[in-house]
């Protein structure tokens, strides 16, 4: 009988997740490029970058665009919209918090965000912008000379002074002193008490901190939740079936903001995705073992929900001016 | 043979039976981050045989932020974690491209090692990015793998027995350039530490004199 309960215990235990716990982020942690701060003349010249709808084929789009600040740096719409008029295959992924990030895209394509940087910018479905051409726009622009002089000593245009310019603007988006951060610091009264159940049942019976854990809220992993829509994913980038149809897991903090959800954005709200997981995820083929029917009820998964809306922070990033041509 | 000669012989017969070992102690200081791990090892020595090599997964983590070998060695990569992961190295500059494939949970594989000596490589999963490790294939028995902690700005380290005849030291550490210096016994030095020709720390030796450990 022991033998059996050991086994048990064994089997049970077997089959737990290492999960980091769920904390706030520490801006010590974050790996700058070469270990270097930037500095803030750098971070304007990215955001004027970011903002700039000039640079785009058509000088109708920017980063901003579809990684709007004001709809969580996402574009709120399930599929956004490229330059040319096209539809976007993915749901634009928020832009929070990647400064502790490994990993780029939903099929995280990119291992830096400065590699990140270029691909929106020359994909043709978005900013259809060559790299040659980009820089040429660029230096079409007199009042970028002067920002660019102010970052880096001198008036040179390329590429990597360009993507490290966005990449640091990108990693001044932070979102750390949400009522969960306060709460965790110690103040109790800063969760009310169905976001402390929705907590309890993140890391416990909703099995949520598997794949959304640490200070971001994500595994840098890649997971398939079953959603049949024909996309690769991680697969294609690194050519391995067993990794068809995963998807990079999204950090969460801000994540009422960022709807809709999932790659396809087919989940319009936080109870639609939660009653998703609840089901066990998709029927679609190569889904995560992870994936399994939660058997939540309703009040658990409002106090999930609750729990979710305490990892908001209203950030006020407006508009740069921009320079004149 | 003349007298003059057996005496040579005899001499050195002699110095190599008291061939006498000295101890190292080691300082690094970093002004920020610490690179997470940094290996020291002697390049003269050729006196490491690595039969077994293993490299768990654990935690979503690889057990071991380096694991030494030497070229030619079977490592067996391990998998002990209650997820599937992959192991990959993809290194364009030293000519090291490998994919093990999925290792499920409990599984596990074998890899040879067929890199030059002195190489360190980046090992990756590619279902969790997070994950790192390195390979280095070294020969030198005498070698020490440095492990850092998170935040960690200065520590101290030991390498023990290293016979007195060894005094050039190679130094890696991941994205810094690599140093080989000279340290005789009785011999106390300093070393910048650079990346991308910037100095990002030190590191301060201390050779004892010979010590007779017979």
């Amino acid at each position: 009988m022991l033998k059996f309960l050991s086994l048990i215990l064994f089997l049970s235990i077997g089959s737990i997740v290492y999960s980091e716990p769920l904390s706030t982020p520490d801006v010590e942690d974050i790996e700058y490029p070469d270990d270097e701060e930037p500095s803030s003349e750098l971070i304007t010249l990215g955001k004027t970058l970011f903002f700039d709808h000039r640079l785009s084929k058509n000088k109708n789009q920017s980063c901003a665009t579809c990684h709007n600040p004001n709809l969580g740096f996402g574009e709120g719409v399930a599929h956004g919209f490229g330059t040319m008029g096209g539809k976007l295959e993915r749901n634009t992924p928020h832009i929070y918090n990647l400064a502790w990030a490994t990993t780029f895209f939903w099929d995280g394509r990119s291992s830096t965000l400065e590699e990140q940087a270029v691909g929106p910018i020359e994909a043709n479905g978005e900013m259809a912008m060559p790299m040659p051409k980009f820089l040429e726009r660029l230096r079409n622009i007199k009042g970028y000379k002067s920002l660019i002089k102010k970052a880096f000593g001198d008036e040179k245009i390329d590429k990597e002074r360009v993507t490290s310019a966005i990449a640091a603007f990108e990693r001044t988006i932070i979102v750390d002193n949400t009522p969960f951060d306060r709460y965790m610091a110690g103040d109790l009264s800063a969760m009310t008490p169905k976001a402390i159940e929705g907590m309890n049942l993140f890391k416990g019976k909703a099995l949520c901190i598997q794949c959304h854990d640490g200070a971001n809220f994500t595994d840098d992993s890649f997971h398939n939740l079953g959603i049949d829509d024909k996309d690769l994913g991680r697969g294609k980038i690194v050519k391995d079936k067993t990794l068809n149809g995963a998807f990079k897991t999204p950090g969460l903090r801000n994540v009422l903001m960022t709807a809709p959800y999932m790659h396809n954005g087919q989940e319009g709200t936080l109870e639609d995705v939660i009653k998703f997981y609840n089901k066990g995820g998709g029927s679609g083929p190569n889904k995560d073992k992870l994936m399994v029917p939660l058997n939540l009820t309703d009040q658990e998964i409002f106090s999930l929900v609750a729990f979710l809306g305490s990892l908001n922070q209203k950030l006020e990033i407006f508009p740069p001016k921009l320079p004149k041509e | 043979m003349n007298l003059s000669n057996i005496i040579i012989i005899f001499l050195c017969i002699v110095s190599v039976g008291f061939t006498q070992n000295t101890n190292i102690t080691g300082t690094f200081t970093f002004k920020k981050r610490n690179p997470g791990v940094a290996l020291l090892y002697f390049d003269q020595d050729k006196g490491l045989k690595v039969s077994n090599a293993n490299l768990d997964q654990m935690n979503k983590a690889f057990v071991k932020p380096l694991l030494v070998v030497n070229p030619g060695s079977e490592v067996k990569f391990k998998n002990s974690d209650a997820v599937d992961h992959n192991i990959y190295a993809s290194d364009k500059k030293q000519k090291v491209n490998f994919d093990v494939g999925l290792i499920t949970t409990g599984g596990d594989t074998n890899y040879k090692v067929e890199w030059d000596k002195g190489k360190v490589v980046k090992l990756r999963c590619k279902i969790h990015p997070k994950m790192k490790s390195y390979i280095a294939s070294i020969e030198s028995e005498f070698h020490k793998v440095v492990p850092f902690e998170k935040r960690e700005k200065e520590l101290t380290f030991e390498m023990s027995s290293v016979p007195e005849n060894l005094d050039s030291l190679v130094i890696w550490m991941p994205k810094y350039k690599e140093l080989h210096v000279n340290l005789k016994p009785g011999e106390s030095k300093t070393f910048e530490l650079t990346r991308k020709g910037k100095v990002k720390g030190f590191l301060s030796l201390k050779r004892s004199v010979a010590i007779d450990e017979k």
